[in-house]
């Protein structure tokens, strides 16, 4: 789309029609499923509480009062920051898969970066959530070796390949970093 | 590190069915909202099949780098909480790093320091409460932020043209916050280790020569790459700065 067209009203009213029904629908499956994941998550814990790992009132209490300082101020910041960044799909399913900072903003922006979007269009949004989609299940597979090969991999990888694991962090962070401030200041407009 | 009681209810039948309904909701949603964005963009001419194509492709390299860093968080995880807490926890739903921290902390409280002491029931129930309950939060904000802010939010940052002047707010939230993050994210690094500095030059350094190559030359494929060598030549980097530093 030639973003720098001008649109009839009418065109205009058409496009913001599309994207909120579109939005509509996100909203449906993106907060829905979250919501629906939430619950299901619950069960873990309930489980342990009822096989005998119920820690008793005080120490539930004591946890609630670790996390609400550990993470009660992040639960308000920490989504706002990512909205413009991930855009509104982008924050639902970022935050069901996890790990955003070090995994799915990182992939998102190579998604955009890759395509030539610009950051907080609708283009970049969209192309960053089709990377996003793929990273979910390139890492479930990961994960799944994991749990069935970790310990094994671990005993037959040599020490030195094993060793560099240790700065995979240091090395996306820098990586998307610049991919980051690539998209943030565009040196000319598309 | 588990107790026997322990270790039988971690990787009991209940918490693995548990977390694969937790992977197939999330698998549901992928699939759900990649299938409307696609009808989106491509009825209102955002993006060509090509793009989203490429889009999609990039995924597959650039996840491999953050999926060996979540491996390696993941591996420890496994000996200390049995494996289905570990892929619902680390794997999904939460980050790897703060997923790790709510875990102790709930152990904590129980009276048992993960790795150290032998983990009770109590502090695993206890240690399964707190991840819940640290997440429960982000799943509450998070459709409030989308569904209430959504549509200022849309409206700033989606400009009808990239002319369109973005109020100083705006502007502060949409570029300040994310480089302040990251920022943040590589003193802590550099903070941690020397090495760990110079594999982020060297990772820079070679998104640079990498991103500049795949836009500038005949190498277009290496566009879906550039992400995953990086980070790949960085890790590999910290091999020589090892030797440089220590």
């Amino acid at each position: 789309m030639d973003e720098n067209k001008v649109l009839t009203p009418e065109q205009e009213a058409h496009e913001e029609e599309a994207y909120n029904n579109y939005l509509k629908s996100i909203h449906k499956f993106g907060g829905g499923i979250m919501i629906a994941i939430m619950l299901v998550t619950w069960l873990a814990p309930l489980y342990v509480f009822a096989k005998g790992g119920f820690p008793g009132g005080k120490v539930l209490a004591g946890t609630v009062a670790a996390m609400l300082v550990q993470e009660g101020w992040s639960w308000f910041t920490e989504p706002l920051m990512w909205l413009p960044i991930l855009g509104i799909p982008g924050l639902y399913l970022g935050y069901t898969s996890g790990n955003i900072g070090s995994m799915r903003a990182p992939v998102s922006f190579a998604a955009m970066n890759n395509v030539g979007a610009v950051k907080g269009s609708k283009k970049g949004d969209a192309a960053g959530m089709f990377g996003m989609i793929t990273s979910v299940f390139v890492n479930l597979v990961f994960l799944l070796i994991v749990i069935f090969l970790g310990s094994w991999l671990l005993k037959v990888l040599p020490d030195v390949v094993t060793g560099t694991f240790n700065y995979a962090s240091p090395a996306i962070q820098g990586a998307g970093t610049l991919l980051l401030l690539k998209m943030l200041f565009p040196k000319k407009a598309k | 590190m588990m107790s026997e009681e322990v270790k039988a209810v971690a990787n009991s039948p209940v918490l693995w069915l548990i977390t694969a309904s937790v992977i197939a909701l999330l698998i549901t949603q992928s699939l759900l909202i990649r299938k409307r964005t696609k009808d989106y963009v491509l009825s209102e001419h955002i993006m060509t099949e090509d793009e989203i194509s490429t889009a999609t492709k990039t995924g597959i390299f650039a996840t491999i780098g953050p999926a060996v860093a979540v491996f390696i968080l993941a591996m420890s995880f496994v000996n200390l909480l049995g494996a289905p807490m570990t892929l619902l926890r680390i794997g999904i739903v939460g980050s790897a790093g703060t997923e790790i921290r709510s875990a102790t902390a709930g152990a904590l409280v129980a009276g048992v320091a993960l790795g150290n002491d032998e983990l009770t029931m109590p502090a695993f129930g206890a240690a399964q409460f707190a991840c819940a309950f640290m997440t429960t939060g982000y799943f509450i904000m998070v459709p409030v932020y989308c569904l209430g802010f959504g549509k200022l939010f849309g409206k700033w940052l989606s400009p009808k043209s990239d002319k369109d002047k973005m109020p100083l707010p705006v502007v502060l939230l949409t570029k300040g916050f994310p480089v302040a993050y990251f920022s943040w994210m590589i003193y802590m690094q550099i903070k941690a280790s020397k090495i760990n500095a110079g594999v982020i030059c060297t990772a820079v350094v070679a998104m640079f020569v990498l991103d500049y190559l795949a836009q500038n030359t005949k190498a277009k494929w290496l566009g879906n790459w550039t992400l995953g060598f990086a980070v790949m030549i960085g890790m590999a980097s910290s091999l020589i700065w090892k030797g440089i530093l220590a």
